[in-house]
């Protein structure tokens, strides 16, 4: 065997396997986003219409738009907040402490469970009148929550005014709350799990160098952690974003295709299975595969680095 | 003074300890209830009261394994779930070492791999029907095995070829002078040095491929085929959820799930992590 | 140039291998005797898989199997299995809403020629005028639904002693039995946007004031007076409804139906009524059941209009045992079928059977047999999924918005005027 040939015949079953079952769909996906394509015409000569399926859902489809503005808050709305406590997470596990070992499986748990039974559970947990989380409320002697409602959050709702107009542009609804929610109880543990291997891959020796200095733990954390952590930071922010983009059981079998929740990949299922519109599909598909490698490359160069994977 | 201190200092060890209980109730909390529910009765289930205690009852799972075929659907799960891992690791292991040691493919390759990741899989669900029909795997587990080696190969190359990476090339040059073969190389030294990254990427696969909804509804409906998820979700019937089915099917699937995280928490750990901290 | 070659080879191979098995698969003939079914698990299938015990007594040879699956993404799969071309099952279930748009995709197969061959069907004991709701694509018949949904009215007899006859009635009974000490809701509908049932329910009130989505010459007429007063009355009944209502589907009001939620359910689907009574709620036999409530016209009468739509089997154009699966339908359709399966959870439509007298002890056969009577089914158009889509979304903006009606209707019109332009 001749070296200069071994490195291909090494990644050939790979390679074929990657081809066969993700590079052949993919051209497939972006070919067919050229043709109307439905039941209807699937099995007959498919009509060429170049790139109107893209045309039509940037000018034409209502939801295109706002699914995607939607798409945004709900970056927003999710991925803040599982930074902030992921960070307090591994600050606050950092420590020896019995039982840590325990904790850290139970953060583990919520990353590996099946989405579509976790989704499920969730259903019947917000439920208004035999859910879990109302009865509680009740036993507490709280009012029920209409977790599922598409109600404005009365925080906001309540303001004078631009109350209902906050609500309506920014998704200030108690159904939008309850995907964020769930998408937090999820992926939160992520955000935990790497930031906190991170801290750990950190040189304990500047640890003891402040602590010889008597920084506060505040300072220790502002100063020195925080800092070297950025890129870390940067690498989950990435992640999670992506991840983001692909959810879809939570949000599906919570709320279905509701408009409220509709994000933009909840979008996409809606064209290929409720309405089983394939072209279009298709590019959609195409253009949230571009909107990803946009907001990498965004990632990356707001992160400074240039080997995130 | 010196007992103020220590007030202050049990006090925040008291408040630890709050935070702490706090985030294990949080996330242990609706697993758990999972599995509690499994063993109530569909009344007791959809209660306008709490419910905490009860007599448990085993009907629902009684009811999973008799009148639904569940002996059959867990062999189906197992043999898909292991027979990716097998494929996956097979093919992304010598592939992932050349990666590592040769930079076979480049930045080329990366950037593919990264866009076969994000790619939205219901967008493909439509081009895999009909590849498979073609070839006659319609209904067939062999069908699932290919799709969900195609949902994990990118990530298991990028996952390996990290841990990879993290080996000396002079161990290696070492073994090579005394004569190994490549061949040798691999079996006899990169693979006990790459055991962890590998149970990793094995564990990764076999969780997520026992995961999978979307496509093994699709790809295998058949009664001989169904995979665990398909079988709970039917339970979502026409008219009305199931709930006790529901709960006792889904404590059936998260169950492996729970244990191989107790037992395998470390490596699972790296896994997660070593793609961001790398 | 080694490499390459040697990339090929192995590619060519494995094709090989692959080509080798799909040669055996497709063989297949015409005439098998195992019917293999795909439905989705319901109390219709539990009726249907009784009906298939008798058969399989009455033809011995023959099997049917049948491939059950839960209600999550039933519809995709089916679209996927029939589009995608599969020979993996002979008979599917599907809703007939669902089925033009297979029809005009060719996956099907027209029940004409084994209708009219006197070989396969008697046609004098079959009774196709009693059988008044056919499937049909360009003349030709596709199914002869197994099941026929419609709405009723179901009312707490023990709260209300006389239910609505329109709809203004129902919002003052509704807001009479809100918040008392025997129910939380005075009423309830399925309105859950993502799912299929919203836009059929608003049917029934739109129906009512004489308004329409498309007309019968194909014309978009929902930005009407009529789609102003049936908004109207949605707006007007969700105080009494639980504030969530747009997450309530067929088992959500069932639920809320079992646990003694809700005073009325009203338009509510008929299987309901079995369905209760196989369960263990206290309340099972505590609901009374009667016509819709409609509007009423000049000379006192009142216009009520259920919508239904069926559930059947169709064949797959693509089955290769066309002939023992016709042989299950016509059976599942005869008479004899619907009284089995009418024993055992499955819906009666055959008007001789409603109205036969043995029946009549139970309120059921009759408020059913003029329910059907008045019934009409929506417009199948071939791009239907489509525009319930844009139909969901309006009930939706109606029930939970507080956005102008006019603004909802205008923006449902452009919708639905863009959509149809589409497809002409």
């Amino acid at each position: 065997m001749n070296k200069g040939n071994t490195k291909y015949y090494l990644i050939l079953p790979a390679a074929v396997l990657l081809i066969g079952t993700t590079v052949i769909p993919i051209f497939y996906m972006i070919y067919t986003s050229l043709f109307r394509l439905d039941p209807v015409v699937f099995n007959r000569a498919w009509p060429f219409v170049g790139f109107q399926n893209y045309i039509d859902l940037i000018t034409k489809d209502p939801m295109f738009w706002s699914s995607l503005w939607r798409t945004l808050t709900f970056l927003i709305y999710t991925v803040t907040p599982q930074i902030i406590v992921g960070l307090f997470l591994a600050v606050l596990l950092y420590r020896e402490f019995k039982g840590k070992r325990f904790v850290q499986t139970i953060l583990l748990f919520p990353i590996l469970a099946t989405p579509i039974v976790v989704a499920m559970v969730w259903k019947y947990f917000f439920d208004f009148d035999t859910g879990f989380l109302n009865l509680f409320l009740k036993k507490i002697g709280f009012n029920p929550q209409p977790w599922l409602s598409t109600r404005g959050l009365p925080l906001f709702a309540n303001i004078p005014f631009i109350g209902q107009w906050l609500v309506d542009k920014f998704n200030l609804t108690y159904a939008f709350r309850t995907i964020a929610f769930v998408n937090f109880w999820q992926w939160t543990p992520f955000c935990f799990l790497v930031l906190y291997s991170g801290m750990t891959s950190l040189s304990s020796e500047i640890y003891e160098a402040a602590k010889i200095d008597s920084a506060s733990s505040w300072q220790t954390f502002r100063y020195i952690t925080f800092p070297l952590l950025q890129r870390v930071i940067w690498a989950v922010v990435f992640i999670r974003v992506i991840d983001c983009l692909k959810v879809y059981a939570q949000i599906w079998v919570l709320f279905g295709n509701a408009e409220i929740t509709r994000v933009i990949n909840i979008h996409l299922y809606t064209l290929g299975f409720t309405t089983s519109d394939y072209g279009m599909t298709s590019a959609l598909g195409v253009i949230i595969i571009m909107l990803i490698s946009l907001l990498v490359g965004i990632t990356i160069k707001l992160g400074g680095k240039k080997d995130v994977q | 003074m010196y007992s103020r201190a220590r007030g202050k200092k049990l006090f925040l060890k008291f408040l630890f300890y709050i935070v702490i209980t706090t985030i294990v109730v949080l996330w242990a909390f609706p697993i758990l209830w999972i599995i509690l529910s499994s063993l109530k009765t569909d009344n007791q289930i959809i209660s306008q009261n709490l419910i905490f205690i009860f007599k448990p009852t085993i009907a629902n799972y009684y009811k999973i394994f008799t009148s639904h075929n569940f002996n059959r659907f867990l062999v189906n799960s197992s043999l898909v779930a292991l027979g990716t891992t097998v494929i996956v690791f097979l093919s992304a292991f010598p592939a992932s070492y050349s990666m590592s040691r040769y930079k076979t493919g480049g930045d080329t390759m990366n950037l593919g791999i990264l866009v076969t990741r994000i790619a939205p899989p219901a967008a493909v669900l439509m081009p895999f029907f009909i590849i498979f029909r073609y070839l006659s795997l319609i209904n067939t587990l062999w069908a699932l095995i290919l799709v969900n080696i195609s949902l994990n190969l990118s990530f298991a190359l990028l996952l390996l070829r990290s841990f990879i990476d993290e080996i000396p090339v002079s161990i290696e040059e070492a073994a090579e002078i005394e004569g190994a073969s490549l061949f040798q190389r691999l079996v006899l030294l990169i693979f006990p040095l790459a055991r962890s990254g590998i149970i990793t990427t094995s564990i990764f696969t076999f969780i997520f491929t026992w995961n999978e909804y979307l496509f093994a509804m699709v790809l295998c409906s058949s009664q001989k085929v169904k995979t665990l998820p398909v079988a709970a979700g039917d339970f979502v019937t026409a008219y009305a959820i199931e709930w006790g089915p529901v709960f006792a099917s889904g404590t059936l699937i998260l169950l492996p799930i729970l244990v191989l995280t107790f037992f395998v928490q470390k490596y699972i750990v790296k896994g997660l992590t070593i793609g961001a901290v790398k | 140039m080694k490499k390459i070659t040697s990339i090929l080879l192995l590619l060519a191979i494995t094709s090989l291998v692959f080509a080798a098995g799909s040669k055996e698969a497709t063989q297949g003939e015409e005439g098998g005797k195992t019917i293999t079914i795909l439905c989705v698990t319901s109390p219709e299938t539990n009726a249907l898989k009784v009906l298939a015990k008798k058969f399989k007594e009455l033809n011995p040879g023959y099997d049917v199997v049948f491939n059950e699956q839960g209600r999550l993404g039933y519809f995709t799969n089916v679209t996927t299995q029939l589009v995608g071309g599969t020979d993996a099952f002979d008979l599917i279930q599907d809703n007939t809403t669902y089925m033009t748009e297979l029809a005009a995709a060719g996956t099907l197969e027209p029940w004409d020629k084994y209708l009219n061959n006197p070989k396969l069907t008697d046609l004098k004991a079959y009774d196709l005028a009693d059988l008044p709701i056919k499937l049909k694509y360009k003349g030709k018949i596709y199914c002869i639904p197994t099941d026929l949904s419609s709405q009723v009215y179901y009312y707490r007899k023990d709260i209300i002693s006389k239910p609505a006859d329109t709809w203004d009635e129902l919002i003052a009974l509704a807001k009479k039995n809100t918040g008392t000490a025997a129910t939380k809701y005075g009423t309830i509908l399925t309105a859950m946007t993502g799912g299929p049932e919203a836009p059929k329910i608003f049917d029934v009130v739109l129906w009512s004031f004489g308004g329409d989505v498309i007309d019968k010459d194909g014309n978009v007429v929902i930005n009407s007076e009529a789609t102003k007063k049936a908004s109207g009355i949605y707006r007007a009944l969700k105080p009494y409804m639980p504030e969530d209502v747009t997450t309530y589907n067929y088992p959500k009001v069932f639920d809320a139906m079992k646990s003694g939620l809700v005073a009325q359910a009203v338009p509510f689907w008929n299987a309901a009524w079995n369905n209760i009574k196989l369960t263990d709620s206290k309340f099972k036999d505590k609901y009374g059941i009667t016509l819709v409530p409609g509007v009423r016209q000049k000379d006192g009468s009142i216009r009520r209009t259920p919508q239904t739509h069926g559930w059947g089997l169709v064949m797959n154009a693509k089955s290769h045992n066309k002939l023992a699966a016709w042989k299950f339908l016509v059976y599942a359709t005869s008479k004899e079928g619907f009284e089995i399966r009418g024993k055992n959870g499955g819906s009666i439509f055959r008007p001789s059977i409603l109205n036969d007298p043995k029946n009549s002890n139970d309120p059921y056969f009759s408020v059913m047999a003029k329910t059907y009577s008045l019934a009409k089914m929506e417009p199948l158009v071939p791009y239907y999924t489509k525009m319930h889509e844009i139909l969901n979304q309006m009930v939706a903006d109606i029930l939970t918005t507080n956005k102008p009606i006019e603004d909802i209707l205008a923006r449902t019109e452009k919708d639905l005027k863009n959509l149809k332009a589409k497809y002409e």
